[in-house]
């Protein structure tokens, strides 16, 4: 299944389609999409608003290339891989830029209760390595399924939940800094 | 000082944080911005992308199969539309039998009687499961009327109004049938009519290979049959389809996803009834059902909503508890009446009455034993509650429902499943 719990053969017609130009069915990828995207490119630029330009970046790459994708039914980890790519170059543009880098990262501060919890818990998140980053916002954030994730990233289901797991356990780490201990 | 959380305030914290609103796609605006990204698929010679209509049908088409959740009923309808589509993609050279006959004899059916089985993809237990659908067709006094079970699922449509309930439950929810994908096509069949659609044989003739139909004898009753099957590469479907010879219509359909015919299909439609009198009821809901409309379900959302803000961001979980009484009282037959109990318990808990928690958590497991949404974490919450006052035999108890209620419900590695047997094991340890 895909990110949208569509069959890969489904999928595939409608790839087949949006390749022949029918706007119908890009617009159906894009929509099943979008969101996704956003958040892959999220995990890498850690600014929301970078993140929407990202992903239409890569919808855009995508439809340029599309005719030489040849898996169709690789459809979500190939736009995927683009869009990380994108992300990561306007991280790099972004690093060129020293004052616009401070400012992006100083995303919008968490809302949530007054212990502070929320804010360790999201600097433990953004702290991450990205690769563990990708799919705690992938499952946490966007609300895909393992499953989903496996689909998207083109990576087992073990390698997703060891993944998760891991990430967990930084957080947990971080947060058993902060003075946050979980109960047991 | 040290500060504690569980994996769940852990889960609902990382949640929290996501920045802003779910990303909302605008395809539209998007394609005016990148209108020379969109221009460089555009292919002049190719005919589908310039026969819009023959092509957003067929992806439209191949979307109601697969379609996730709602792959339900749409499904089952699918199969008699392509039974009858495809088939049409014979151009008569048979002398034996072509479309034309199956088209003018389906449009002497009154009711259609649909059973089988489905591939079904969802929940802890994916497998093959048994399906039943009824159609009733639209005539000038009675709108069109359809049942279809699977599963425990149950979906009663009358004209335009559909309810949806489990049969553990005694609450439907009411929805306008045709804005439901899984259903339009149905009410699309019904509209075109007189309940077949004629145009959907030449939209999909195009698309369709491999057409090869033949005359056998079905070995178990010596009956001659004609067996036609087609594939479908743009969704990568093959398809069977039995027709009988005297009456023309077809007996039954199977349905691959692959172009092979191979392996368990997807959809097997072993049984095609025509013109059955149906009992009166069929198309009925039972006499103590509720009916809960869209709004009801909204309405008693948001205010749980409230409830949750101030459970969990502002941490007043008397306020909280108010709201969430509310919602209980004026929602009771909603599952989200149940949730809202839980929550109470969680709000007397947060406040240290572990007594009145209890009392809260007995409640919702008595009046609400069935429903699989929330029971098991409420089993769960009040085997820890029980532990906080020292009653742990009660509390393996409660564990132990809480694991009866999820079974098959939810993933047994996760919460409340996996830290409920954790409990027990240690509980039953000392």
């Amino acid at each position: 299944m895909n990110t949208l719990g569509l069959r890969e053969d489904n999928e595939r017609a409608v790839v087949e389609a949006a390749c022949r130009g029918d706007s119908e069915a890009l617009a159906g990828l894009y929509e099943r999409y979008y969101a996704t995207m956003v958040w892959v490119a999220y995990s890498v630029l850690l600014d929301r608003g970078l993140a929407e330009d990202g992903a239409q970046q890569a919808f855009a790459t995508a439809c340029a290339k599309m005719r030489s994708l040849r898996r169709l039914d690789r459809f979500g980890p190939w736009l995927a891989t683009i869009c990380r790519n994108a992300a990561q170059d306007m991280a790099r543009a972004r690093r060129r830029d020293a004052a616009l880098q401070k400012a992006a990262v100083v995303e919008e501060p968490a809302q949530g209760n007054s212990d502070g919890f929320d804010r360790a818990v999201k600097d433990a998140v953004d702290g991450l390595p990205s690769m563990y980053r990708e799919v705690v916002v992938l499952h946490y954030y966007s609300g895909m399924s393992y499953s989903q994730i496996e689909s998207v990233l083109n990576i087992s289901g073990d390698r997703v939940k060891g993944r998760l797991a891991r990430a967990r356990r930084r957080i947990q780490d971080r947060l058993e800094k902060e003075g946050f201990r979980r109960e047991q | 000082m040290e500060r504690k959380y569980n994996e769940q305030d852990l889960e609902r914290a990382i949640r929290r944080t996501a920045p802003g609103d779910p990303p909302m796609p605008d395809f539209e605006g998007w394609q005016k911005r990148h209108a020379e990204a969109v221009s460089s698929l555009k292919c002049p010679g190719d005919k589908k992308s310039t026969d819009g209509l023959s092509g957003t049908w067929v992806i439209r088409f191949g979307r109601i199969l697969m379609k996730k959740r709602e792959v339900r009923f749409g499904a089952v309808a699918a199969v008699l539309l392509i039974a009858l589509t495809i088939i049409a993609l014979d151009k008569g050279t048979n002398v034996a039998w072509s479309m034309e006959q199956t088209v003018e004899a389906i449009e002497q059916v009154k009711t259609l009687y649909i059973e089988g089985t489905v591939v079904w993809p969802f929940g802890a237990e994916p497998g093959v499961v048994p399906f039943r659908y009824w159609v009733q067709a639209p005539t000038e006094n009675s709108p069109l009327k359809m049942r279809g079970e699977i599963k425990k699922h149950v979906m009663i449509a009358k004209g335009d109004t559909v309810y949806e309930c489990w049969s553990d439950t005694k609450t439907a929810q009411a929805q306008y049938g045709p804005a439901i994908t899984d259903l339009k096509y149905w009410y699309k069949a019904a509209e075109v009519g007189p309940w077949v659609i004629r145009q959907m044989p030449e939209l999909i003739q195009q698309y369709a290979t491999d057409w090869q139909q033949s005359i056998e004898r079905d070995p178990n009753t010596g009956k001659e049959r004609i067996l036609a099957t087609c594939t479908y590469p743009p969704s990568n479907m093959s398809f069977l389809l039995i027709v009988d010879p005297a009456t023309k219509l077809v007996e039954s359909a199977k349905l691959w996803n692959n172009l092979q015919h191979e392996g368990e299909p997807y959809i097997n439609a072993k049984s095609f009834v025509y013109n059955q009198k149906y009992p009166d009821g069929l198309f009925e809901l039972p006499a103590d059902t509720t009916v809960v409309n869209e709004r009801d379900s909204k309405e008693s959302r948001a205010l749980f909503d409230l409830g949750e803000a101030l459970f969990h961001k502002e941490k007043k979980y008397a306020e909280a508890m108010e709201i969430y009484w509310q919602v209980y009282f004026m929602y009771p037959k909603l599952n989200v009446a149940e949730e809202a109990l839980m929550m109470i318990g969680l709000c007397h808990g947060r406040l240290e009455q572990h007594d009145k928690a209890i009392e809260v958590y007995q409640k919702a497991t008595r009046e609400y034993p069935h429903l699989k949404g929330w029971i098991d974490a409420t089993w769960f919450y009040l085997g820890l509650e029980y532990m906080k006052t020292g009653q742990n035999d009660k509390a393996i108890d409660a564990f132990e429902n809480c694991l009866k209620a999820g079974e098959g419900v939810r993933d047994p590695n996760t919460f409340p499943l996996a830290n409920a047997r954790e409990f027990i094991v240690s509980l039953k340890g000392q």
